[in-house]
């Protein structure tokens, strides 16, 4: 008997073995962008989307969530998020309670891969993501999707381009690794971007072909060392930059590390292609380098 | 492992009268010369100083066998000092017999306390020691003076290498067990373990996963044909292991020309303690291998040798020895250790070795591979044997045989061997490799095999001894010594190492910007060849300069195809140039904006064919080898005269231009009279004018000629164009301010400098973008001042301050070329402090890889350049006619600065500081130095006076 496996542990181990996709979703205008947005980018990570509709309990939540989907209740955007699911296929559990505590909850469980939100672009406010999804990414362990309600998706049935921004990092480099080489294992094209600043700029360059080869082969080993990777060297302001290549290579995703917070002018250049991007972006947490050597 | 003992390589021996009379010698004398032949037979030299009459010596060192190592015995008593030497080759004489070098008469010699007599210069001029010399070392005990003083080992010295033994230390007693200690090292085949002197080596530790590839490439070892990679051997994704063979090229499938990879020899091996070694079972090695620069998704079993390299990278440190040109590696893992030694034999070019000990386990691989092709499976593990004390087991060698053919022409075939020897402490890996290269046609892979072979027994330690014998010799021909300043000096012998390593001694040299160092610029030969390579290797390996010269030569009918292709007469050289000659410098890159870029160097960097030409004025006028101008030479000048002369626009007004070009900097294209190329040419057309001169005028040349030497006659008619041509080209010279205009309208520009929107080095073109900068005065490298470099006895003269004043702050130093340059002419001008900065930034390039390329290759031209800027620039070092002008201005903190090199054929030594300046040559020459007559002779002294000097 003592080698039975006990019903805890047998489900201990299916979860452990599990890699699920969160989708948080709130019947609001962004949930069928994020539930599409999960189902290309799953197959990605090999994992399995879950969606998660979140109650909000607090009078503050509810006024603050009602800006996206103005015209309905708050008991019917439940109904909503189903019924999306549902016609989507994907499983969805419902929860109550505080929404930033039982997503950050949701996403800390050790099946979960990653996380898909979505934002809430105010024209008026240019780094205006939603409060939620801000909170999220300020304290996020694990990557998260950000999708606009804006978006429309292609037709194809998971993502084949990615765009990669790159600013040369070490500590970029390590904080996107695994995720990348995993895109990359199931077919992704990945086209990495690396953007010259004034203060960046090589100290030299000699013929342009060759040193382009020979400096960005040694940028992609040493910041993204993914097979089938190809750079794209660019000159400029990043975030414009950025976004100008993504459009230009038709990209379905592009894959940003950060530090977490956009207050007091941290992460320029992520907060750019934020507001000037319709694409998903994936935010992959910084791992800083005293981290790393812990 | 316990460390092994330090191998000596040579031992000197003083004894006083410890070697008693040849017919009654005891034990230990003969046990001692017993050892020392013994010794002999593994390339051992020794030294052995006696007071003692040669006549009184035992049998057995006075009739000692001719054997790989030098024998030179010296007595020093003092009524009779003579030499014995059996050196390492046979002589004339009867091979047991000694080349007894004489003795001297008594008022050569001078006596001392000890009996140890110093010789004239006359007797011991053989041996390399200078009067003096010897005496004060072993009296004074000067450590310094001590390598030139055991100078007599037949190689010059090399003091970690060299063992000395006196006083009690030399009795026999003591010295046998030494000495069988030294015997056994080798009959155990041992990696040997040297002392080394830190201001030879550059010491890297491996732990920085981001510095693998550039370390790979500044520990490259090449022997002037091949080029190998200083990859470590187990290492596996993420490195560049590579074989590059000198001229062998093939195109890629995006229609490129590179050079080919050839088949690897120091890879495949793998070593973890017992307790951790990898699964043995397993034969799927071939994952940890990868050619896709960004890596492969690593295998379970690549996964968990990659926990193992990070491992041994952190505690991994190599020491490249320049002075031996060996590369040596100690790593540990665990309880596991690693030492291994590696040498490119280039005093066999084509040949290389290494040895790898380890107390652990050793998996190998093939002892070749194709890094483009997936990796076989590991052949077999070997586990030491604790039980087999000094009971050497060695297994059967293995062979490997691989050749690459060019899709071009030519290819390379290498054979290698690999074998195993397992003793009390550890297992021990011999591998040896062979190359072979044809660039027109595959050699057969026997070839190499044969090769292989042919190195023997004992064939590790006789390369190993010939290999660092002619790097001995290199070093004494072209050493740099500069107190004051260790960083800089070690950082210009790195220069010297690779320039003199990367370039064959013979036939023809297609050196690539990156030489065989690595992949970047695919092995294409550029002017960094003719201008920055060149020069270095005229003065300090005059035969590979001839070699490069050579290269061009051999590709002067493709240069004129060039030409005529486009509608000229002459030669055109293409800029950038690889197996045969035609032009293959790509025509378009995508740019920083996202666009296709044109490169239009190909098309209109047409500077190279003037470049070609200075190339061989430069070795000639400063060889004296005017050999190189019967063998092509001055059919080259001739047509590349010709091509300017038929290149020229001729305005109305009568003035000449060159219109359409670019010149070195290349933010500015499509430009009439770039003043340096405008330069260039009339200079190119006045060297021909003066080569060729009236002898020369026999005939009119015609485009059916069939001998490469019919290209220089040159008619009467021909020869006036050339001279009004040369006075009429216009060089954009301002006589009011002293200044060049770079080229037409240069002055027009946005008068931007480059310290308006950087710190200089910096790519300019890719902070303001390709099209702004071109309206602006900011420019990438030298240009007008390249010429100031070049050909400064034909530029304006007092032309190169205002230059300096104007150019220097509109230049960006984006090119690697450039600082170099700089340098060396701020230190002219006496600006030494600037000078110093930019001199720095040269010296440094690869070594802390400024430009975040060097891992694709060695920056040669920035390497030649940095010993361009000490000679030329620090030194004050030029020639004209068979004059060598010498003019130090030395940094405050330089104390000292010595320089080998040679002249005219004849090896001059300086040494130069602020107060002093002495030269000594081999042979007369004319010196001019500032403020002193010019002076014939082999000694000089001056001492500093006021800005000059007088001859003391």
């Amino acid at each position: 008997m003592g080698q039975k496996m006990s019903e805890k542990e047998s489900s201990t181990v299916q979860r452990e073995q599990e890699r699920l996709l969160l989708a948080a979703i709130d019947g609001s205008a962004a949930t069928t962008p994020v539930l599409l947005a999960a189902s290309k980018l799953a197959p990605l990570l090999d994992a399995t989307v879950q969606a998660l509709n979140i109650s909000p309990t607090s009078e503050t939540e509810k006024a603050l969530s009602t800006d996206s989907l103005p015209d309905a209740a708050s008991s019917s955007r439940s109904e909503s998020a189903a019924a999306i699911a549902s016609s989507l296929h994907i499983s969805l559990r419902n929860v109550e309670g505080d929404v930033a505590d039982e997503l950050s909850t949701a996403i800390g469980d050790p099946s979960v891969v990653a996380a898909v939100v979505g934002a809430r672009r105010l024209e008026s406010h240019r780094y205006q993501l939603g409060h939620i999804t801000q909170e999220l990414l300020a304290h996020a362990t694990k990557p998260i999707l950000v999708v606009w309600p804006q978006w429309t998706p292609s037709s194809d049935a998971t993502w084949q381009k990615v765009l990669c921004p790159l600013d040369g990092n070490e500590s970029t480099a390590r904080s996107i690794r695994t995720t990348m080489t995993t895109i990359a294992s199931r077919g992704a094209k990945i086209v990495a971007v690396h953007v010259f600043e004034p203060d960046t700029v090589p100290r030299f360059w000699d013929q342009h072909g060759h040193t382009q080869e020979s400096w960005g082969r040694e940028f992609l080993y040493r910041n993204c060392s993914v097979p089938g990777t190809t750079l794209q060297i660019l000159a400029g302001p990043p975030g414009e930059k950025i976004v100008e290549a993504a459009n230009g290579y038709q990209a379905d995703m592009i894959v940003m590390c950060w530090a977490g917070s956009t207050e007091g002018g941290r992460a320029p250049v992520v907060t750019e292609v934020l507001y000037r991007t319709r694409i998903p972006v994936l935010l992959i947490p910084r791992i800083e380098d005293n981290s790393l050597s812990s | 492992m316990s460390d092994p003992p330090l191998r000596w390589e040579s031992i000197l021996i003083l004894y006083d009268d410890l070697l008693v009379h040849g017919e009654s010698p005891n034990k230990e004398t003969i046990e001692l010369s017993s050892r020392i032949h013994s010794l002999r037979e593994f390339a051992v030299d020794f030294l052995l100083l006696t007071d003692q009459e040669l006549t009184e010596l035992p049998e057995e060192l006075r009739f000692a066998p001719v054997a790989p190592g030098n024998l030179y015995v010296y007595g020093t008593w003092k009524h009779s000092p003579a030499v014995l030497e059996f050196p390492s080759k046979p002589s004339a004489h009867d091979e047991d017999r000694p080349a007894v070098l004489g003795n001297s008469s008594h008022d050569q010699l001078i006596d001392t306390d000890n009996n140890f007599a110093q010789a004239s210069s006359l007797k011991l001029a053989p041996l390399r020691i200078r009067p003096g010399e010897l005496i004060t070392s072993l009296h004074e005990g000067n450590p310094e003076a001590l390598p030139s003083a055991i100078r007599a080992f037949g190689v010059r010295c090399y003091l970690p290498l060299v063992l000395i033994l006196q006083g009690e230390e030399a009795a026999p007693s003591r010295v046998i067990p030494l000495l069988e200690e030294q015997r056994l090292l080798r009959e155990l085949h041992t990696v040997p373990r040297f002392a080394h002197d830190s201001s030879w080596c550059l010491i890297v530790e491996d732990g920085d996963r981001h510095k693998r590839r550039v370390n790979e490439t500044i520990l490259s070892l090449a022997d002037g044909a091949f080029g190998t990679r200083g990859s470590i051997e187990e290492d596996g994704p993420g490195s560049e292991p590579a074989v590059f063979a000198m001229g062998i090229y093939e195109t890629d499938a995006t229609g490129s020309i590179r050079l080919i990879d050839c088949p690897n020899w120091t890879n495949n091996i793998y070593w973890t303690p017992p307790s951790a070694q990898l699964d043995n079972s397993s034969t799927s090695t071939g994952a940890v291998r990868s050619i896709d620069p960004h890596g492969l998704e690593l295998s379970d079993q690549s996964k968990e040798t990659s926990k193992q390299i990070d491992k041994t990278n952190r505690q991994s440190k190599r020491v490249l020895d320049m002075y031996m040109g060996t590369l040596e590696r100690t790593a540990t893992n665990g309880t596991a250790q690693l030492h291994s030694l590696r040498f490119s034999c280039i005093a066999a070019p084509g040949i290389a070795a290494m040895r790898v000990a380890t107390n652990g386990t050793l998996s190998l691989g093939p002892a070749l591979f194709l890094p483009s092709l997936p990796m076989p499976a590991r052949e077999g593990d070997y586990e030491m044997s604790p039980e087999n004390y000094y009971d050497l087991q060695q297994s059967e060698p293995e062979n490997s045989l691989l050749s690459v053919e060019s899709n071009r022409t030519g290819g390379v075939s290498a054979a290698a061997s690999q074998r195993i020897y397992t003793n009390k402490d550890c297992i021990t890996l011999e591998r040896l490799a062979s190359y072979v290269a044809d660039t027109k046609e595959l050699p057969p892979v026997s070839s190499a095999e044969r090769c292989l072979e042919q190195i023997g027994a004992n064939g590790f330690d006789l390369l190993l001894a010939e290999h660092r014998r002619e790097w001995a010799k290199r070093w004494d021909d072209a050493g740099v010594w500069i107190k004051g300043d260790p960083q800089i000096e070690l950082a210009i012998r790195f220069a010297l190492f690779q320039l003199m390593s990367q370039v064959p001694t013979g036939g023809e040299a297609a050196v690539g910007a990156r030489g065989l160092s690595g992949r970047g610029y695919s092995g294409h030969v550029f002017w960094d060849s003719d201008v920055f390579v060149l020069p270095v290797l005229a003065a300090v390996q005059p035969a590979s300069a001839k070699a490069m010269l050579f290269y061009r030569i051999n590709r002067l009918h493709k240069a004129e195809e060039n030409a005529r292709d486009r509608g000229y007469q002459g030669a055109r050289f293409p800029w950038e140039s690889a197996d045969d000659g035609s032009e293959v410098t790509p025509t378009k890159a995508i740019g920083p904006d996202g666009k296709v870029v044109a490169i239009r160097t190909g098309e209109m960097e047409e500077h190279i064919t003037a470049d070609v030409a200075w190339a061989l004025w430069r070795y000639s006028n400063w060889t004296g080898d005017t050999s190189i101008l019967e063998e092509g030479g001055t059919a080259l000048v001739a047509q590349t005269a010709r091509y300017w002369a038929s290149r020229v626009d001729i305005d109305s007004d009568g003035s000449v231009h060159i219109n359409h070009v670019i010149g070195p900097d290349e933010y500015h294209e499509d430009v009439d009279d770039n003043a340096f190329t405008n330069m260039m040419a009339r200079w190119n057309l006045n060297y021909a004018l003066e080569l060729l001169g009236e002898t020369a005028i026999l005939g009119t040349n015609d485009t059916g000629r069939k001998h490469p030497q019919e290209s220089s006659l040159v008619s009467s008619a021909e020869i006036s164009n050339w001279h009004q041509i040369t006075s009429l080209l216009v060089d954009g010279y301002h006589r009011e301010s002293g200044i060049y205009e770079q080229f037409k309208g240069f002055f027009d520009l946005e008068p931007l400098l480059i310290a308006e929107i950087a710190t200089p080095p910096v790519a300019g073109d890719l902070l303001l973008g390709h099209d702004r900068i071109a309206k602006t005065q900011v420019i990438k490298q030298a240009d007008v001042l390249m010429a100031h470099h070049m050909i400064g006895d034909y530029v304006r003269p007092g032309s190169l301050r205002p230059n300096l004043d104007y150019y220097g702050p509109r230049t960006s130093h984006g090119s690697s070329l450039s600082p170099a340059i700089h340098a060396s002419l701020l230190a002219r001008a006496g600006r030494l402090e600037q000078a110093y900065g930019l001199f720095k930034t040269a010296a440094m390039l690869d070594l802390d890889d400024l430009t975040d390329t060097t891992a694709s290759g060695l920056h040669l031209a920035t390497l030649g350049g940095t010993w361009q800027a000490l000679a030329y620039g620090f030194l004050g070092i030029s020639c004209s006619g068979n004059k060598l002008h010498i003019d130090p201005k030395l940094p405050d903190h330089w104390q000292e600065v010595e320089m080998h090199f040679f002249f005219q054929g004849t090896r001059v030594r300086i040494r130069a500081s602020k107060e002093q300046l002495e030269v000594s040559a081999d042979e007369d020459i004319s010196l001019m130095v500032p403020g002193a007559d010019m002076t014939m002779g082999k000694e000089h002294v001056c001492s500093k006076k006021g800005d000059g000097w007088v001859r003391r």
